[in-house]
Order: C-alpha cells, then structure tokens, then sequence
C-alpha cells in the first residue's frame, strides 16, 4: 500500500507543524524519524485522518484522505502516541468490542481476537481487567486492537517511548514480524528503533523533510565525515561549538569524542566508519545533549 | 444496514454495562431511592395513577433529571478521560455509536424510577397502576433523554473538564427555581412553565377526569422535550461527523433543523392552549350581581314545578338536551313573558315558544299572558359544548363545569337546564339554585360511562327527585356506582375500595346521629367520592330520603389522624343533610350550626363529660363555648335524647321566627324549649 504526501502543511496559529511536507512511501516498514517537535504526530494523526491538514494533499493506496477518510479508516491499524483503554474491561472483551466498531462479521470475530492476541502475547491475561496491566501489556494490547481486521495499513506513532529497554526490544521484533505483507509507518526519535527493521526512512526535521530513502544512503550521508577524537575537558566547549558530537566517554581523564563534521576537527581526529544514527545526525543536525539523551 | 444496527447496539451495551457496573452506580440508585421514599414516606396518595402522574411521579422524574445530566456528561467525556478516544475515531463508524452510548445512558437512569412506582403500587388497585405506567414511563424517559442530551451536548463542546458536573449541578439547582419564576402568577408569560423541564409544576390530574383540565399541555409539553433531546443529539451528531467525514454533515443538520422544528411548533401550540385556555376563563369569570341567601324562592314571578331533561351524551364533548318543563306563574299579576337562564354557550335548536337570548338571560314570549297561579308546560332542545371556569390555586383557570370528550361535568350553577329567573350565579356556587320542584332524569352515555347525579338513582342512568333544589350531573368512564347493603357509592374506579371501606363508619355514624332527629331513620347514604368540590352546593343537601355525602378524593386516606377533615366529611355532611330531611332550612345556617356542634361533640366525647367540655370550647377557640351548644348539652343531661330530639323539632318547626335570634337568646329559648327552665 503506497502512501503519497503532497505539500503538506499545518499550521496551529504561527506554530508550523509540518511546512511543505512531500514524500512516497512504497511500502513495507517504512521509519518516520525526528527530534520532539519535528511534526510526526501531526503528520501521522492527518494520515489517520484524525486530523486535517491546513493545505495539501495525502492519498492511502490511492484514496485521498481528505475526501473519503471513511474508507481510509477501514483499512487502517493505528498506534497512537498516547491510548487508553476502559479500564474495567478484560482485554478480550475490549478486543470484541473494537473487533465489532471495525465491521469484523461476528463468526470471524472471536477467532481473530484470539489470534491477535497469541500474536501479542496476551492469551493467558485476556481475561483480565486492563486496569491491571503493566505499561508493556498495554502497549501490546495497542498492537492488537491496530491488528483485528487484518489492515492493509499499519500507523505507529512512537511505541516505544515509555517502554523499558527490554521491554522494546521485544517490541521491535514483534513489529517486525508483523509488519509482513503490510505497509507500517513507524514514527520515533530513537534511531535504534528503524535501525533494524525499516526498509525505508524519512528525517522529519521542523516540519520539512531532511532525508528520505533507504537506510544505506542516510548512512552514506555521514560518510567521510565521522571522526573520532581525545580532547582535554577543558577544550569540550569549542569543539561542541562547531561539530555535532555523537557520543561521548571519559577515558583516563580526558574525554574520547565521535563527531560528525564535514573537515577533520582540530586537525586530529580519526576518520571512523558512519551508522544509521551518525546519518540521522548529519541530515537532522540535532545537538549533542538530545543525542546524548537518545542513545541507548 | 444490519451491521449498523449492530454497532448500534453494542455500543448500547457496552456503554450501558460500563454504566451499570460503576461503583458510583448503585449508590446513585441508592440515594435516589431513597430520598423518593423519604420524601414520600407518609404523603397521601389519591391512587396510584394519580400519584405517577402527580407530585411523586414528577418528583421521582424531577431529580433524577439532575442524575441525567450528569450521567450523560460522565457518558460523553469517557473516551476522551479514558484516552480512548484517539483509538474510537480512527475506526470505520460513524453515529450509530453515539447513539446507541447516548440511549444507553437513558435506560440505565429508567430504574431511578422504580421506588416511585413502588410507592405508587401500593396506593390502589393495580389497574390503576397499569394505567398509568405508560404516560409516566414515557414523561421519564422524554426528561431523562432530554437531561442526557444536555449533558452530552455541553461535554461535546468544552471537553471533558472536570468543572462540567459542578457547573451542571449548579445549573439544575438554579433550575429549582424556575416554575416560581415562570410560573403564572409571577411572570404572568403565558405558557412560561413549558421551561419546567424538570415537571415540578404538578400539573392537575384528577381522578375522575385524569388530565382533561390540561388539554393537550402534556402533549405539547412532551413533544417539546423530545424535541429539544433530539435536536441536542443531533448537534452533537452533526459536530462530530463534521470534523470525522470532512463534509458538512448533511443529514444530522437536517435531523436537528427538524428537531428544532417540532420544538418550537410543540411550544407555540402549548403557549396557544394557554392563551386560549385563559382567555376563556377572563370572559367566564366576569363577576356578577350576585343573588344573596334566600333570594331565590322568591327573586322571580316564574317557577318551574317540574323539569323532565333527557340529556344525550352520546357525544360527550357536545352533548344535546331535551327539556320539558312546568312552567307557573307565582306572581300576582298575569305575564306576557317568562324570564329564564340558560348558558349562552348552549344553542337552541327547538323551542315551544319564540325567544330572545341576552347572554345567559333567555326570554320566552308567551303567545297568550298566564294568570296568576295558572302553569304552561314548554319544552326546550339545546345542544353544544359548555365550559365554565373559575379562578384555581395560582390562578389557572380551573373548568368547573365543562363537556369533553373524556367527561362531562354540568355543575348545578352551570345553567345546563332552564333556571326561572336571571339566576345569574357564578361557577362555584354554592348555595340552592331554585326552589324545591320534581326533576326527571335521562341520560344517555357512551358505552362504559359512569354517571353521578345527586339526585336518587332510577335506573342506571336515570334520575329522580320530587323536590331538587340542586342538580349536578357528572359523567366519566372512570365512574363507578355500588351498592353496599342500604348505601350506594360513587366512585372512580381506583377509589370504590376506599369509599366502600368507609361505608359501615358512616352508617354507623348515621344511626348515632339520626336519634336526635324527628322522623323515621334513613335507612344507609349515597356515598360519592368524587373530585374536588366546585360546583356542588354546600352540603350537598338531599333530594331523596337518603343523606348524600360527597367527599373529594384528595381527603386524607385515615382520618383518624385528622380530626378536623372527619368532622367536616363525616359527622358534618352528616348532620346537615339530616337537618335538611327533617325539614331544617339550609339559609338558617346559625341554627343548623348547634345542632352540629353539639351532636359532633356529644359523638366525640362518647359520654365524657370533660371531653365533651373540651370540644365545645374548642371549637369556637379563645375558651369560650356558644351558651346554645350548651343549653342543648344540658337538656340531654337531663331529658336524654328524647329531650334533645324534641327541642330539635321545635327548632325546626319554628325555624322562622328563630331567625336573628342572638346566642344568648337561642340558649334561653332551647332551655325553655327543652323544659330546662
Ligand atoms: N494542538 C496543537 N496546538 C498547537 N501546537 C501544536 C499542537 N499539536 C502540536 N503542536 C506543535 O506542533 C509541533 C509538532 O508537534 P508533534 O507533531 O507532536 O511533533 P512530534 O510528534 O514530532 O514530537 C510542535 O511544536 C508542537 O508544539
Ligand atoms: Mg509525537
């Protein structure tokens, strides 16, 4: 399913949330990836028809969003960033229901419940209260509700925000083996999380697009201008002050640097091999701190 | 389509089982209940049709209006606070949803209505329940989704904000205050109760008529409720199918705008039966001059001996008469012309004699002038609809004689027959209307019509007196006629068990009393329980030989505990009517007034003297006792009740010269009367 993104903007008063955003998505697992505040949700809520745009044009495997958002809700699964659920029911009884709001015919419905349910993982805690469920359980439940009624097209918006690490490695290779035949647009700001799955991506920075294609060339992004270098504490601020430094560590008392750069910085530094987060960086331009805050 | 329905319904029963399975749920069951059953723990209930459709039902109805408001806010906020919301409206429906949550939220408020009906139950029999379950089930629900609706409406528009509920709370409590504000004695906006959402205006059922005097009010009343519930909906449909479909939501608009349009054309049609309503009782109840105690007998040269009225009730809203009557010249001098009363309301359509109608004022020309004394029997046909109102509590009019489809009610001062001279009386009424003549009867009715008249049943339909000074004649198909061994009573259907139960009180109460009495003892009463009493004559005075008694419907169930309303419906009524079949004089009420207050006393005190002392200086207040109640107390001291019996029959063969005696005068001349002297 092919998704078409065409000038898109929203503003929210002088608030540029997406400003001229184009891009194709041809399909498969398709990553959204960008700093707090870079537009994603506001993108992905449009897409999901939760929300209309101030100008342009979306289409969903060629429906068009604006004009018939009914039939683009009925091949959809959507994670949103923030859900809940009524919290006296069990998580069968929930899934029934929203099994029903999806038009799945009753015969079919309680074996789809049940398997989306094994595929999350949740068949032994189905029958109970979701008030009871960890935040994990929850975010598994959200996958389940996105996948009744098979869609055609899956919407997370940064699912593994609130999770703990291990927790969302598990949930990195559930996506994965769901993803399957379907198109799933992922949004997030941790680099790991597209870093294993996506078959394409797109940088959404300010509410333009930075980057978009595959993995392979947002890391050819960075190539020839990852360096690796010692600095004295003292020297932290100047260098910090004109490169974009990936990761930093204390060794010995001096500090080791990975610094994305376009010239060898202070003449000593050593060219290393790029990654998928030095590409984010080169393209996005995010500053230390938040890199630093993002890596895992 | 059927998918729809489906949704529809689940939705329904999941948003009514999240309802019902809230922990706050029972408790507001609870304390809803209870507080109908505290309040009405120990108030009076005509029946059970009555009390659903009056002060309990529109209570019970009333408060939990508050518990919709707030049931339909928690129910419309409930995705949004549960953060579903995000998920609900990324799914292929539409408002089938929200319909089916907002009908969910009307039915679980229905069982705040269950303690009403269990008091209502236990007032009667349970036709009446049955009868009156439906309207009250229907006035609860239109409130109830009309509350809902508020409530969703005003969370659809600011969100699911925790001050919502203060905010409705506060509203429906400024609420309370609306039927003082707008009601009619105060704004004087006609039709202005129609923003009583909450029906605390009580309305005027009556057990005999239901809510004939209201007319098509609750009609209009509730379509404009259901209206306003359906255009809230609608509005809250076509906001959210706006911002989902991005198109104008085409047919929730049109469904509101029809709303709307029932709404208003319900409320201008309510405001019309008003003005209309009021308009009618302004031009009835223009004061006029009226005839003062005993005029009558002697106010005209025409005397009507004797009347045979066959009234055809066939259609009660219109009904025709046929009037033969006796007709006597009572003057001196010979009369050219006969001066008589008729309502004007009433057309003529056949006449013995050429006539000219001055309002109620009618004029016969006689084609050949009658001698003093000589008589001329006429006959009259006249037909239509008569209505007569007076002023009630809070100035509504209140229709005291009145033909309509679901009753008649020909009060006796009504002018529904030919009255000898400008008998110009107002509604109520309350004295005799002519002098003694015969009276005959016939009514035809409906099939399973009751009739009252207050003269002696002939038949089940027919009626006759030799001597009526009054009549009445009452018509409903909630009316009921037994027979309990010498007595009769009259009643609507749910209240005969009531009236029959009080039977053997009365005539027990008859035999103590009626040994003080000259002549023979009347064997058992008629007994009516009827409505309220406008448009009877005081005392409901006799035309037979058997003391009548009507009581109205709202007196207190025991009355043992109120001794006053006893006294009045039980040894009063009694007492009076059997002065008046022993030939008392009902214009010489001051003699009338010993009689009863002595015997009451004598009846309650059951033979101890400091009891009895007790009553007598009760009754006038401030200590004192009339000197005459005691005089006739001290003859039954000493002669017993011959003794009394004697100086009663004195008193009412000599009632004419007895008249303007002062008290202290009356006590001398019944001590001497009584040989006490
Ligand atoms: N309802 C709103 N009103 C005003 N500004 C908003 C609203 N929603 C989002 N924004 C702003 O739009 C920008 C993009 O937000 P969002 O799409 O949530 O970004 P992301 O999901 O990438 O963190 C942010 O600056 C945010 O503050
Ligand atoms: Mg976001």
């Amino acid at each position: 399913m092919e998704i078409v993104i065409e000038d898109l903007r929203k503003y929210y008063g002088a608030v540029r949330a997406l400003d001229g955003v184009s891009l194709h998505v041809p399909g498969g697992m398709f990553g959204l990836l960008g700093p707090n505040g870079a537009g994603k949700t506001t993108l992905m809520r449009i897409l999901v028809t939760l929300l209309a745009p101030t100008s342009g044009r979306v289409t969903v495997g060629g429906i068009d969003v604006m004009r018939e958002p009914a039939r683009v809700r009925e091949i959809l699964g959507y994670i949103p960033q923030e859900f809940g659920f009524y919290r006296s029911l069990t998580a069968y009884e929930m899934l029934d229901y929203i099994g029903t709001m999806k038009r799945i015919p009753p015969r079919a419905r309680k074996r789809q419940v049940e398997a989306v349910l094994e595929e999350v993982n949740l068949t032994a805690d189905a029958k109970r209260r979701i008030g009871t469920y960890s935040g994990g359980m929850k975010q598994r439940l959200g996958i389940a509700q996105a996948l009744l009624g098979d869609p055609a097209l899956l919407v997370v918006d940064e699912p593994t925000a609130g999770l703990d690490p291990e927790e969302r490695i598990r949930f990195r290779n559930l996506l994965v083996r769901i993803s399957g035949r379907r198109t799933v647009l992922l949004s997030t700001h941790i680099v790991a999380d597209v870093e294993a799955s996506c078959t394409g991506l797109a940088v959404l920075r300010q509410g333009r697009i930075a980057f978009a294609g595959t993995p392979e060339e947002l890391v050819e992004r960075a190539r020839g201008r990852v360096w690796q270098l010692e600095v004295e504490p003292g020297e932290w601020e100047a260098v910090a002050a004109r490169v974009q430094v990936v990761s930093s560590r204390t060794v010995g008392g001096r500090l080791q640097l990975r610094v994305v750069a376009d010239e060898n910085p202070l003449g000593r530094g050593v060219p290393v091999e790029p990654g998928l987060e030095d590409g984010y960086l080169a393209v996005s331009g995010t500053t230390l701190r938040e890199g630093m805050l993002t890596h895992v | 389509m059927s998918s729809l329905l489906a949704r529809a319904l689940i939705a329904w029963r999941l948003e009514l089982r999240l309802l019902v399975r809230h922990w706050a749920y029972p408790l507001l069951l609870a304390a809803w209940s209870a507080f109908v059953i505290y309040v009405f723990r120990d108030q009076a209930v005509i029946s059970p049709e009555a009390a659903l459709n009056r002060d309990l039902g529109h209570f019970s109805i009333g408060i939990s209006s508050l518990a919709a408001l707030l049931l339909g806010a928690a129910g419309a906020g409930r995705s949004q606070r549960t953060r579903f919301a995000s998920l609900e409206e990324s799914y292929p429906t539409g408002a089938e949803v929200l319909l089916g949550r907002w009908l969910a939220g009307v039915v679980a408020l229905l069982p705040t209505q269950v303690a009403a009906v269990a008091i209502a139950g236990r007032a009667g029999p349970a036709s009446s329940l049955w009868r009156g379950l439906p309207t009250f089930v229907l006035e609860a629900t239109i409130t109830v989704a009309f509350c809902t609706a508020v409530g969703w409406l005003l969370v659809s528009w600011l969100g699911p904000r925790r001050w919502v509920y203060p905010l409705l709370a506060g509203g429906w409590l400024g609420c309370l205050g609306l039927p003082v504000f707008l009601g009619r004695r105060n704004l004087g906006i006609p039709g202005a109760e129609l923003l009583d959402f909450m029906r605390s205006d009580t309305g005027s059922y009556e057990e005999l008529w239901g809510r004939l005097f209201e007319g098509a009010l609750p009609v209009w009343f509730n379509l404009f409720y259901a209206g306003l519930a359906a255009l809230g909906v609608a509005l809250v449909v076509a906001r959210v199918a706006a911002r989902r479909r991005r198109r104008a939501p085409l047919v929730p608009a049109a469904l509101a705008l029809a709303a709307l349009v029932v709404a208003a054309a319900s409320a201008t049609a309510y405001v019309q039966q008003v003005r209309a309503w009021e308009a009618r009782a302004v031009d009835r109840g223009k004061p006029r001059p009226l005839p003062g105690p005993g005029d009558l007998a002697t106010a005209a040269v025409e005397t009507i001996d004797a009347w045979e009225i066959a009234v055809d009730l066939t259609d009660p809203a219109s009904p025709r008469f046929d009037a033969r009557f006796t007709l006597r010249n009572a003057g001196s001098e010979p009369i050219t012309a006969a001066t008589l009363t008729l309502h004007r309301d009433l057309a003529i359509t056949m006449s013995s004699l050429p006539y000219a109608r001055d309002g109620d004022v009618l004029t016969l020309t006689l084609s050949e002038p009658l001698a003093p004394g000589a008589t001329r029997d006429l006959r009259l046909a006249y037909a239509g609809p008569i209505w007569a109102f007076i002023a009630g509590f809070d100035q509504t009019p209140y229709p005291v004689t009145f033909t309509a489809a679901d009753g008649v009610r020909l009060a006796h001062s009504g002018g529904w027959y030919p009255v000898p001279g400008r008998m110009l009386a107002p509604p109520d009424w309350s004295e005799p209307t002519h002098p003694p003549a015969a009276f005959h009867l016939a009514v035809t009715v409906p099939e399973g019509w009751g009739v009252f008249s207050n003269l002696p049943a002939t038949g089940d339909t027919t009626f006759a007196s030799e001597r009526a000074t009054w009549v009445v004649l009452f018509a409903s198909p909630r009316l009921r006629t037994e027979q309990v061994g010498a007595s009769t009573i009259v009643a609507p259907e749910a209240l005969l068990p009531r009236a029959r139960a009080l039977v053997p009180d009365y005539e027990a109460l008859l035999a103590d009393l009626a040994r003080y009495f000259p002549g023979p003892a009347p064997k058992g009463l008629t007994f009516a329980v009827l409505d309220t009493l406008p448009g009877t004559a005081a005392y409901t005075p006799p035309a037979g030989d058997q003391p009548l008694v009507i009581m109205s419907g709202t007196t207190p169930r025991d009355l043992k505990k109120y001794p006053l309303n006893r006294r009045y419906v039980m040894g009063d009524a009694l007492a009076a009517d059997l002065w008046g079949l022993a030939g008392g004089a009902p214009e010489l009420p001051f003699l009338f007034h010993v009689v009863q207050e002595s015997l009451w006393a004598r009846h309650v005190a059951g033979g101890d003297p400091e009891r009895f002392r007790r009553e007598v200086t009760d009754a006038l207040g401030g200590g004192q006792a009339d000197p005459a109640v005691v005089a006739l107390a001290k003859i039954e001291a000493r002669r017993g009740e011959d003794g009394v019996r004697q100086v009663i029959a004195r008193m009412i063969a000599e009632q004419q010269t007895l008249r303007g005696l002062a008290p202290a005068e009356l006590a001398a001349w019944i001590e001497e009367a009584g040989g006490a002297r």
